[in-house]
């Protein structure tokens, strides 16, 4: 099915809702088009249990429904400027020649029958992750860090929408894979920890966005993915510190990728309400050519107003700009356990960033 | 928001798919092989299809040459 098949079937539904007097549905329909496509999929799928084409409709709307909410509510949010793309099922029609269907080089993906419709979405999922996800950055990266980024993000799409074939998936695609694969297991195990502190989209995916947009051109450079398997552990071993550890490394200051974690959460400090240490801490930070600064913090009323004077002076001081703040739930570590927080993320951006246009200003940056 | 397409055949429309490319036969009496472990594909066992080189490709669906067609795709040979 096509785009217009879909925005005109859209149309057709909500048209027959406005007529039996549904106003509100059809604000529904438009604010949160997600739900109302998984709706769609279940009244199809009641529908296919008459008429044989509908399974069609059901699978295509069931993994458009599951897919694009994720991506809509959750890629989006969680990462600044990224333009959400979603998922259409597109079904080979009777009567399309060959030349018609692989006239722009595509796969064709093998749905099965609607008894299947798990293995449906994990085959779909991974056909758009693949393809959607970090364009850009993946030019630059290692086929094993491309491929568990998918994994994962496959495994986030799966645990929100279908839990139940989480642990089916990561038996299949992660632990019966041979030795060669270990390296993608190891890297998965990394981003499960860094996900745990909330860090995964937010910071690692958000850098990964960052450094696809700073590098133009050029071949992949063994640099740039020895930095990269350098920034997963540098975040997986800030995700495993304790609450109060202050002894760990909090910035990555690699040739590509410059940021700085800071965490505002002492409640003495924050009493006191004096924010010099923290500007001039940034001033520093900037000093060093750190071009991206996350702070974190809990997310009360008290931290909250002293972040935000924070970064108010940080902004005026160095001109940074801010770039994104949010709301999540971080499990951090305390005493050996881990422990749920509401916490809170600002991301702050120099202006005055290095970009790499071709090979030279590479080679710059790694002398 | 801006939607990817991902094509797709549905079980129903496999042979018939099959048919068209001129392939059938082939599948049905094991002539085929998997594009990634070369293994012989069959009617139950097919995960994709692509064109490459004036040839269809097909990919069986073992887990392991799932993950290399990913790999495929994130190289860009298979997609706009």
């Amino acid at each position: 099915m096509n785009m217009e098949n879909w925005e005109l079937e859209k149309v057709i539904i909500s048209s027959m809702i406005s007529f039996f007097g549904g106003g509100i549905v059809i604000l529904v329909l438009f604010l949160f088009p997600e739900k109302v496509e998984k709706w769609i999929a279940l009244l199809w799928k009641l529908i296919s249990l008459f008429y044989k084409e509908g399974q069609k409709k059901y699978i295509a709307h069931d993994i458009q429904g599951k897919v694009n909410e994720f991506t809509n509510k959750k890629l989006s949010q969680e990462i600044k400027n990224y333009t959400p793309v979603g998922i259409e099922i597109e079904w080979i029609e009777e009567g399309q020649t060959p030349e018609e269907f692989f006239s722009d080089n595509k796969v064709i993906i093998r749905m099965r029958k609607s008894e299947n419709q798990n293995k449906n979405l994990v085959a779909a999922s991974m056909a758009f992750v693949s393809q959607s996800l970090l364009r850009k950055a993946k030019k630059y990266i290692s086929d094993s860090q491309k491929e568990s980024i998918d994994l994962f993000v496959v495994n986030k799409i799966l645990k929100h929408e279908e839990p139940d074939i989480v642990d089916q998936f990561i038996q299949n695609f992660l632990f019966k894979m041979v030795d060669s694969r270990q390296k993608i297991s190891e890297f998965f195990e990394k981003y499960n920890c860094i996900d745990k502190a909330g860090l995964f989209f937010p910071v690692f995916i958000q850098e990964m966005t960052f450094l696809g947009e700073k590098i133009f051109g050029g071949r992949k450079d063994q640099q740039i993915i020895i930095e990269v398997n350098k920034m997963i552990d540098f975040l997986e071993s800030y995700s495993k510190r304790e609450i109060g550890e202050d002894e760990i490394e909090k910035n990555f200051e690699g040739n590509y990728c410059r940021f700085a974690l800071i965490i505002i959460a002492k409640a003495k400090k924050v009493g006191i309400g004096d924010t010099g240490p923290y500007t001039r801490y940034i001033e520093d930070l900037i000093r060093r050519g750190i071009e991206n600064i996350y702070i974190v913090g809990p997310s009360k009323a008290e931290n909250l107003n002293f972040i935000g004077r924070v970064s108010q002076q940080a902004s005026l001081d160095h001109k940074l700009e801010k770039y994104n703040e949010k709301e999540y739930k971080a499990y951090i570590i305390k005493k050996g356990e881990r422990i749920q927080v509401k916490t809170y993320l600002l991301v702050l951006r120099n202006p005055e960033r290095q970009y790499y246009f071709d090979s030279e200003d590479q080679r710059k940056a790694i002398q | 928001m801006e939607r990817k397409k991902i094509k797709a055949v549905h079980d129903f429309d496999l042979l018939k798919l099959l048919g068209t490319l001129n392939i059938s036969k082939d599948v049905k009496k094991k002539n085929k092989k998997c594009k990634f472990c070369r293994g012989i594909v069959t009617i139950k066992n097919i995960y994709a299809l692509f064109p490459e080189s004036g040839d269809i490709k097909i990919v069986c669906d073992k887990t392991e040459c799932i993950k290399v067609l990913s790999q495929y795709l994130n190289q860009n040979k298979l997609c706009d």
